[in-house]
């Protein structure tokens, strides 16, 4: 460092925000956007919503995008495919962020608690997510709903396992990297305790990793969400999610396609917008691109 | 006057794959109240690991073998973890080579230090906490205290930064402090101040320091007594004064040779010929005898224990006083 005395020493100034960072980037900027309006449409879904999404009218079964005032035309019951569309991003969206705080939270905790005990639990903990890593998500979704039965429960418990070893995973090689930087030392020269080390420590210098990972995560929880209410093991008819929505226009495929391809699409632009802003995250807050 | 701290055949042994290996092996030192006791030595010569050995911080595969590091009576070696925990920072607390790195970049500076003293006072009010704080900010010689406390790390210089963790580690008021190269990584000016600071700290407390450097003009500035430290040993010891005055060994002679003088005039600064063995691979008897040009047979065989040449100075040579063959 320089020098200069320390009296005169100029307050630097804040560096640009995380926000203000990711904005500069277009890809960024456009997936942010993305998942705040999603967001905000399954947040608003019943003000947002023409119809009541269990309304239906078989007049208008099967009515194709545009007809009779429905913008994206209704399913096979008559529903409204919009309002369906919106509570089921809503039901999918809650269900990935459930996974994603419920899986991740406990992985993180493992992946701190094998990083600060490092010589006790750090074996121990990584052969446990070893295991669970040798499982399939869909696998383990299958087991879930046999035990408690399909539903919305039982696709949340099963992302929220199959989360759990990843995120140990990225947060122990997180974890890792800060144990070793002097700061923890000095701090437990102050006499710390353990868990005071690690809750004020540890984890808010792995906050970064943990939460791109989160986001990158959110969209392939979505994903999987579908695919097991595809299968029929989540979100039971008349609740709507996009995944079972997809699997309730299956059998309609060829007369009226759009009541399966547009659950689809939305599932798609989900999932794609968390990815990009994942990757943005991961370039805003990367340490070693920071200027 | 008493010793505060009393360390006796303190050895410190690290498991690896060759065996274990003592990167301290049978070190026996006091620090009196009030005064500094100055540790130096080249790297690796086991002078950090002999403070964290002092405060039970030595990570895994390290452990402390045997010996005894008694503090007020108390044998830290044989407190319970928790009781551990209690004496760090509130009766030794240790300040850091690296200033950049040992405070955490995530939290504001008072925040830091607040955290500290909660660790040991756990029913003080918010309010209080940052009153406590911007005071021992203040104490430490930091100007606008108010305003550095909302700050983070990385707004500071590596000099107030290293004022911070000074501050972090008085803030329980500790009998003893040990400073691990505490101004290696700042600029010479900054150095002075710092060691100015510790001085008047060490004045207005009355605390023990424990300063552990490489370099021995910091020691002849600050120390009250020296310990020198060779391969995990130490060869000499005694008043500050009088070790500087009237070196006894010929490891001490060779590292005041190697120092730039103002008021000698010297062609060539003396080098010590090769380097400090390895911990796995310690020459038999002496473990300095391959680099001593004063070496002779019985060197080889055993290892010398520290002698009491004069009063209070004490040198591990068979051969000391060595002047006499310095011609």
């Amino acid at each position: 460092m320089s020098a200069a005395t320390d009296a005169s020493e100029p307050i630097a100034p804040p560096r640009p925000g995380i926000l203000s960072r990711l904005m500069r980037e277009p890809g960024a900027a456009i997936s942010l956007i993305l998942v705040v309006l999603l967001v905000g449409a399954a947040v608003f879904a019943p003000l947002l919503a023409p119809t009541d999404p269990y309304d239906n009218d078989l007049a208008l079964s099967m009515a194709p995008p545009g007809s009779d005032g429905l913008l994206l035309g209704a399913d096979a019951q008559g529903r409204d495919m919009i309002t369906r569309l919106l509570y089921g991003l809503r039901v999918s969206l809650m269900m990935g962020f459930a996974a994603v705080a419920i899986g991740g939270g406990i992985g993180a905790l493992l992946g701190f608690l094998a990083a600060f005990y490092r010589r006790w639990l750090d074996g121990p903990i990584m052969r446990l997510v070893d295991i669970m890593l040798s499982f399939p998500a869909i696998l383990v979704g299958l087991a879930i709903a046999a035990i408690f039965g399909p539903g919305i429960f039982s696709v949340v418990l099963a992302l929220s396992v199959a989360t759990v070893p990843l995120m140990a995973r990225i947060v122990r090689g997180s974890a890792m990297v800060v144990m070793r930087l002097d700061f923890i030392e000095a701090a437990r020269a102050t006499g710390m305790s353990d868990a005071r080390l690690i809750w004020r420590h540890l984890a808010p210098n792995c906050l970064s990793a943990i939460f791109v990972f989160a986001t990158l995560r959110f969209g392939q929880v979505i994903l999987l969400g579908s695919a097991l209410s595809f299968l029929g093991l989540g979100a039971q008819p008349p609740v709507p999610e996009l995944g079972a929505m997809a699997s309730e226009g299956r059998n309609f495929l060829f007369f009226a396609p759009h009541i399966a391809v547009v659950p689809c699409v939305v599932i798609f632009i989900v999932v794609l917008a968390f990815n990009v802003l994942g990757d943005a995250l991961r370039d805003a807050l990367d340490p070693r691109l920071r200027v | 006057m008493t010793d505060l701290l009393t360390i006796a055949g303190l050895r410190t042994v690290f498991r690896t794959h060759g065996g274990e290996i003592a990167a301290v092996d049978g070190v026996d030192l006091s620090v009196p109240r009030g005064r500094t006791l100055g540790i130096v030595g080249e790297s690796g010569c086991g002078k950090s690991v002999l403070s964290l050995s002092v405060m039970r911080l030595v990570a895994h595969p390290g452990r402390v073998a045997t010996g005894s590091v008694t503090l007020d009576g108390r044998d830290l070696l044989k407190l319970s973890n928790a009781d551990m925990r209690d004496v760090r920072g509130s009766q030794v607390a240790m300040i850091f080579q690296e200033p950049m790195t040992s405070l955490n970049p995530v939290h504001t500076v008072g925040f830091q230090i607040t955290e500290a003293m909660r660790a040991h006072d756990t029913h003080a009010s918010k309010a209080e906490l940052k009153n406590r704080a911007i005071e021992a900010l203040k104490r430490v010689r930091i100007p606008a205290p108010e305003r550095r406390f909302d700050e983070y790390p990385h707004q500071l210089s590596g000099g107030m930064r290293q004022r911070v963790m000074i501050a972090m580690a008085l803030a329980c008021s500790p009998k003893l402090l040990i400073a691990d190269e505490p101004t290696t990584a700042l600029d010479v000016t900054v150095q002075a101040q710092i060691l100015d600071l510790l001085r008047d700290l060490q004045q207005e407390t009355g605390m023990s320091i424990i300063l552990i450097t490489h370099d021995l003009g910091v020691v002849a500035e600050m120390a009250d007594d020296v310990a020198v430290m060779y391969a995990g040993r130490v060869v000499e010891r005694g008043a500050a004064g009088a070790v500087f005055a009237d070196p006894m060994h010929p490891y001490t002679l060779g590292l005041l040779g190697s120092v730039p003088r103002l008021d000698e005039e010297r062609e060539t600064l003396l080098a010590i010929e090769g380097s400090v063995p390895p911990p796995f691979a310690l020459p038999k008897g002496c473990r300095f005898h391959p680099r001593c040009p004063f070496a002779v047979d019985a060197c080889k065989s055993e290892q010398p224990p520290l002698r009491m040449l004069a009063d209070g100075h004490q040198a591990a040579c068979i051969r000391a006083p060595v002047e006499a063959f310095v011609a």
